[in-house]
């Protein structure tokens, strides 16, 4: 599963995560490179740094630094010694790789006019390796809805599973696991759902699912809308006056929505200008809330659109 | 009989050593041309096209023969292969291995290499004003080159032939 991501790292760094026990790689969440500072790898609940032999300490001392010369070669392999082909990628800060990862860069920005144009030097990348986690979202079918299919809101604090939790809500939908088969328009702003490289999703969407890349929220919503005729509409991340006038629209056509909201608790995304008035208005009718209590992707809560909380025997744990 | 032998030996091989010398001269504004066109393609390629520049090498390499194609081909195959070596470090070493198959001189190197230090690293305007650069600074090496094939190519070509007929006279 790490291949793609081993193939952008630089041969030094490439050595070091490879000398890594199985088990450190497997539940690797994160690998932070950062000019002339320590190589750090996250896990789980804890973030380490990582000496030139590949031993995980906590003290910086000890930890690889990566120079100059590994950040240029880095940011070579990652954009196929063609920086040009990535422009739109640098103004918005990350690159999707094969496999549907991520790549998150910092630098300095160069600015055109008050707007991002590129990151000029490149010298922090945050590997964000992706995780698919087929069935998680299982035991979720039954809150769907049985006739016709529920509108959903997860509400989740950043890397709490939200995101994985959302794509495989969208490969059951689509291929009809415990529920009726239907088409799915995912509205891909952030490549972060289907993980699209040169238009093909990476990660398993389903069958039914098209998907529509890098596209902005609210515009995508109407072209999904106008173009692609789907039963779920599908985004990530609404929060904005135009994201919820799009999301209007979208119920109003009679197309069902699953999308998530950055929060802790329901009543901290209730606060938020352009999610309050759709809680208000009852646009959802099934609230899943998220955290990291008991590491990724652990539920505290169902609600159902009065917000009242639906029994935990429905909100089973993955 | 063998004098007479010697002689056309002599007057052969300068004819042969003033002709090469005249091929090269006629080959290099040539050359030249054909780099420049193969830099309007790579430039089409990173501003329309937006790939890669292995593929754009590999692209490349497939349209053009001799030895501009085998310059992008080796470029092409160094930038997918070498690990992570900087874009400028590849198209070095491509540029210097088919170096010797070429008819050209220092200035065209240098700038053929110095635009190695800016290929692919930028984006997309800035390639744009890049290949111009390079293009323009080619096209002056051009007409120089042209200017010194007229002068010289016909020169060394009498001069190789005359050579020799005067050393043959001289020894005979």
């Amino acid at each position: 599963m790490l291949s793609p991501i081993l193939d952008v790292l630089p041969l030094s760094i490439r050595r070091i995560i490879e000398s890594l026990p199985e088990r450190e790689k497997k539940d690797l969440e994160e690998i932070r490179v950062r000019q002339e500072r320590p190589l750090e790898v996250v896990h789980p609940l804890r973030s380490r740094f990582i000496t030139p032999d590949g031993r995980l300490v906590h003290q910086k001392e000890h930890a690889f630094c990566p120079g100059k010369s590994v950040c240029v070669k880095m940011l070579n392999l990652i954009s196929n010694h063609s920086l040009y082909a990535l422009e739109e990628e640098l103004r918005r800060g990350y690159v999707t790789i094969r496999g549907g990862h991520r790549i998150g860069l910092t630098g300095r920005v160069v600015v055109e006019n008050g707007r991002v144009k590129h990151i000029q030097e490149v010298t922090g990348f945050n590997v964000r390796v992706a995780r698919e986690v087929k069935g998680s979202a299982r035991h979720f079918v039954p809150i769907l809805g049985n006739g016709s299919l529920e509108n959903l809101l997860i509400v989740s604090p950043p890397q709490c599973g939200k995101t994985t939790l959302l794509r495989d809500l969208v490969r059951i939908v689509s291929s009809g696991e415990g529920i009726p088969p239907r088409k799915v328009g995912v509205v891909d702003e952030r490549s972060e759902i289907a993980g699209c490289v040169d238009g093909v999703p990476q990660h398993e969407v389903g069958p039914r699912t098209d998907v529509l890349d890098s596209c902005p929220k609210a515009e995508g919503m109407m072209m999904m809308i106008r173009s692609m005729s789907p039963d779920l509409l599908v985004v990530d991340e609404i929060g904005r006056r135009e994201d919820s006038d799009a999301v209007f629209e979208a119920i109003h056509a009679g197309v069902h929505l699953f999308t998530t909201a950055h929060g802790r608790s329901m009543e901290e995304v209730c606060r938020r200008p352009g999610i309050s008035e759709l809680v208000r208005e009852g646009v959802f009718s099934r609230y899943i809330l998220l955290s990291r209590r008991k590491g990724p992707g652990t539920v505290e809560a169902v609600y159902d659109q009065s917000l009242n909380r639906i029994p935990e025997s429905l909100a089973v744990r993955r | 009989m063998l004098k007479l032998l010697g002689a056309v030996c002599i007057l052969l091989s300068t004819s042969a050593i003033g002709f090469r010398k005249a091929h090269s001269f006629a080959e290099r504004p040539r050359q030249i041309r054909r780099i420049r066109g193969s830099l309007s393609l790579l430039q089409t390629e990173i501003v329309y096209g937006s790939r890669r520049l292995d593929r754009i090498c590999e692209h490349i390499a497939a349209r053009e023969t001799g030895s501009v194609g085998s310059l992008y081909a080796r470029c092409g195959e160094y930038l997918k292969t070498w690990d992570g070596v900087s874009t400028f470090e590849c198209w070095k070493r491509a540029v210097e291995e088919t170096w010797p198959l070429m008819s050209l001189k220092e200035p065209e190197r240098e700038i053929l290499i110095d635009f190695g230090k800016t290929l692919g690293v930028s984006n997309r305007e800035d390639q744009l004003t890049h290949l111009a650069r390079v293009r323009t600074n080619l096209e002056v090496e051009e007409n120089q080159a042209r200017d010194e094939q007229l002068r010289y190519e016909k020169m060394c070509r009498s001069l190789g032939i005359l050579g020799g007929a005067l050393i043959v006279i001289l020894i005979y």
